[in-house]
């Protein structure tokens, strides 16, 4: 048993700052809030010849042949970096395609050529089936995709992207939505019992979701130890060094549950069984600390927080929509709860741990 | 990484598990008095006859001299089996014992350790006093230096199981000359000495969980000192990062369990509305399944806290937060459990394992003992974020 990141793990996440950094990080996110710039082909082609969209599939599929816990340390960067652009779509969609076996589509989404944009299933308004894909559904950045990605904890399917010029901006200013009907077939299907796609890109979601929690308590710490009030800095006052506290542990405990529990899907369930529950657990950690700390990065940095220029509108944004995905909170709830084995008789308040 | 155990690890799980599986008491743990010592006693004897107490204690001390992954994988059988709270010897087998294996002579480990493992002694902490809690440096109960020996007066407060025990382990002030930290004296006194006066404290959970200890002249070897004379801050700080840190890992494995109960119970009553399932209402939904992600969040910190001691030689900064993190989630609990209870519920019953409203009041204490939430909040702040005191 050892869940400390091992060298390669290291090595894969220095490159992938030092890449987000120059190109994709929050100066791009803020010149595209601000409509100076767009995400466009070349910059996903160049994502692409890093192997991204193919880091977690195999070799002899075009893959990099890495595993989830490296596909993990890729987008805790890109949360802490705020990057624009439908990295996340990108990879399930290459997955999807490639292990369902589209091969065309394969090819274009792994070398960055086609565009994936994802598509929520409005809750109680939406039925997917390996067949058809009907009803109402929130898309994102939908204008300039090709296919948009769909995905259930039963079934993963890419359907032909509709017009999306329609789509406004989100509450995430470097992303845009539209709610609307779809009626379409899908072009590649890839089932739950064939890949755990589904809890793969909910753990996904997950790391870029620590990511920004790491990235804004850093921001706030620095913060904190610099600017003054009343003759000190604010980080000596215990209601700003205890928000300070409060964010890096939220961070610590779903940056740990979020590792745990992809090492557990990696296993193939050999270690824990509950890997829904598990997985749905490290979403709700994380989506709790980045819109907690959002709300505290703000906080700590007083009216500068709050305005346009300032990085925190881009985490908070980027939070809100994040964490909607995969059926939002409600669907963490009811992960969560239905792991307890109800009918275990040794799971009785007579049987229970007992604390001091 | 890997989440896996290894085949020799594995071996000791099965073996842990079957050896629980026969021998946990299946009586109700006495949550008080003399009963209370007999049973804590009894039952840690048994798991030093069976061969398992002390897991990762050094083998010369008694213990079996094991990594912490074994010490984790005992935890995580022993709470699976249901095993009793282990109550009065927490201080002692916990973190009192441990200190002594770091700051002790080789005279005091032998004195003392066998016989913690074994059950026959218990001790209890006595840093606390009136005018010093937080700030434990300001403390003021003397110990003068008389030949050979150390003459303690003054007032401890807040000693859990003093009643009980048989060892109090004190901070006491040797040096008033010297600045607050530096006259500091971590001392073992025997609670039997003449001099001492032990009087219990009711707590708001109704139970006589501590005492105030008065000392008046009481005469306690020198050889009882731990870390030299005017050493005890260091010493003190080791015994509490160890109670922060490790202590209460068995407690960090332990809550899911508690969780899981508490799910189960909402399941079979009904709902705040009268209708369906108590665990059917959002509300109480929401809160279990916080309860239950965040219980799983403290197994995933243990595994990294030990991965990088394993690794490291020393725990991770994680250490420094999983006390405030499981002693607010207790308190969460405790608030779940009322509402899924409800107007039903609000009898007070104390035992622990027959109803939630002793549990409940008895976690108003986990934001207190072991360093405050606002300490351990600074402690966080300070150490670990480096922010400006
Ligand atoms: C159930 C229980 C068991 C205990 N067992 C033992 C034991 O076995 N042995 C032992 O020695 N002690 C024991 N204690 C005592 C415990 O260590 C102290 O209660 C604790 O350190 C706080 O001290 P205090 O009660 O004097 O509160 P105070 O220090 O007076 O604090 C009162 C309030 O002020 C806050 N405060 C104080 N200083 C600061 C600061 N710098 N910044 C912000 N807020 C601050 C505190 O957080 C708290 O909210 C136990 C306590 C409890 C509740």
């Amino acid at each position: 048993m050892d869940v400390l990141a091992d060298a390669d793990q290291a090595e894969i996440t220095a490159l992938a700052r030092e890449f987000l950094t120059e190109r994709l990080g929050p100066d791009q996110a803020h010149a595209v809030a601000d409509g100076r710039a767009v995400v466009d082909a070349a910059l996903l082609g160049r994502a692409a010849e890093l192997g991204w969209f193919g880091l977690g599939l195999p070799e002899s599929r075009g893959g990099a042949g890495y595993g989830l816990l490296e596909e993990i340390a890729v987008f805790r960067e890109i949360g802490r970096a705020v990057s624009p652009g439908p990295l996340l779509p990108m990879v399930l969609a290459a997955r999807i395609a490639v292990l369902g076996g589209a091969d065309s589509q394969a090819e274009g989404l792994l070398s960055g050529t086609l565009r994936a944009a994802w598509a929520e299933p409005v809750p109680g308004a939406a039925t997917v089936t390996a067949e058809r894909v009907s009803g109402r559904f929130a898309s994102f950045d939908p204008e300039r995709a090709d296919v948009l990605v769909v995905v259930t904890p039963e079934v993963a399917v890419l359907v032909p992207a509709p017009d999306g010029s329609a789509a406004v901006p989100s509450v995430d200013p470097t992303i845009s939505t539209l709610v609307a009907e779809l009626e379409v077939a899908p072009l590649a299907v890839l089932p739950a019992d064939a890949d755990p796609v589904y809890l793969r890109g909910l753990l996904l979601s997950a790391a870029a979701l620590v990511g920004s929690a790491q990235r804004t308590t850093e921001m706030a710490v620095e913060h904190a130890g610099t600017r003054e009030a009343f003759g000190r800095p604010i980080g000596t006052y215990q209601a700003i060094k205890h928000r300070c506290a409060d964010m890096w542990m939220r961070t610590q405990a779903a940056d740990a549950h979020l590792v745990y529990a992809a090492l557990a899907l990696d296993s193939g369930g050999k270690v824990e069984a509950d890997l829904p529950g598990l997985a749905h657990g490290a979403r709700s950690l994380a989506a709790e600390a980045a819109a907690r700390n959002g709300e505290a990065v703000v906080q700590v940095h007083g009216a500068m927080g709050y305005t346009w220029e300032h990085d925190s509108g881009l985490h908070i944004g980027r939070a809100e929509v994040l964490r909607r995905w995969f059926g939002g909170p409600a669907a963490d709830v009811d992960a969560v709860l239905a792991s307890v084995p109800l009918s275990d008789p040794r799971t009785t308040i007579s049987q229970a741990g007992e604390t001091p | 990484m890997d989440l896996a155990f290894s085949p020799e690890d594995e071996r000791f799980r099965e073996q842990a598990r079957d050896w629980l599986a026969t021998n946990v008491p299946r009586d109700p743990r006495p949550q008080e008095g003399p009963e209370m010592r007999e049973f804590d006693s009894a039952w840690q004897r048994r798991q030093f006859d069976g061969g398992w107490a002390g897991v990762s204690w050094p083998t010369e001390h008694g213990g079996l001299g094991l990594s912490t992954v074994r010490q984790l994988i005992w935890h995580e059988e022993y709470a699976r089996a249901g095993a009793p709270y282990i109550g009065s010897l927490f201080s002692a087998v916990n973190y009192g014992g441990p200190a002594l294996t770091i700051e002790g002579t080789p005279e005091q480990q032998a004195a003392h350790l066998p016989r913690i493992l074994r059950g026959e002694e218990v001790w209890s902490q006595g840093f606390s006093e009136p005018e010093a809690g937080s700030d434990l440096a300001g403390l003021r109960t003397r110990g003068v230096v008389d030949g050979d020996e150390l003459v303690v007066t003054g007032q401890k407060i807040w000693s859990s199981y003093a009643q009980i025990a048989d060892f109090h382990f004190c901070l006491v002030r040797t040096d008033p000359e010297r600045p607050r930290h530096k006259g500091l004296t971590w001392v073992l006194i025997d609670l039997r000495s003449p001099g001492i006066t032990v009087r219990p404290i009711k707590t708001m959970a109704r139970d006589l969980h501590f005492c105030e200890v008065f000392y008046d002249e009481a005469r306690v070897p020198l050889g009882n000192v731990v870390g030299g004379l005017h050493n005890g801050w260091k010493v003190a700080m080791s015994t509490l990062t160890l109670e922060r840190g490790t202590a209460f890992m068995a407690d960090q494995v332990s809550f899911e369990r508690t969780v899981d109960a508490l799910v189960v119970e909402a399941a079979s009553r009904p709902g705040p509305r009268g209708t369906g399932r108590a665990l059917d209402d959002a509300g109480v939904a929401r809160q279990l399944a916080d309860l239950k992600t965040v219980a799983g969040a403290l197994r995933s910190l243990s595994y990294r806290s030990i991965s990088t001691l394993e690794r490291t030689g020393a725990p991770g900064p994680e250490g420094s937060m999983m006390r405030l993190y499981l002693g607010e989630a207790n308190q969460r609990l405790g608030r779940a459990a009322m509402d899924v209870l409800g107007v039903e519920g609000l009898a007070f019953v104390a035992h622990w394992r027959k109803g939630w409203s002793g549990h409940w009041l008895r976690h108003f204490a986990s934001t207190i003992g072991a360093g405050t939430a606002e300490i351990q909040r600074n402690v966080v702040g300070e150490r670990v974020l480096g922010l400006p005191r």
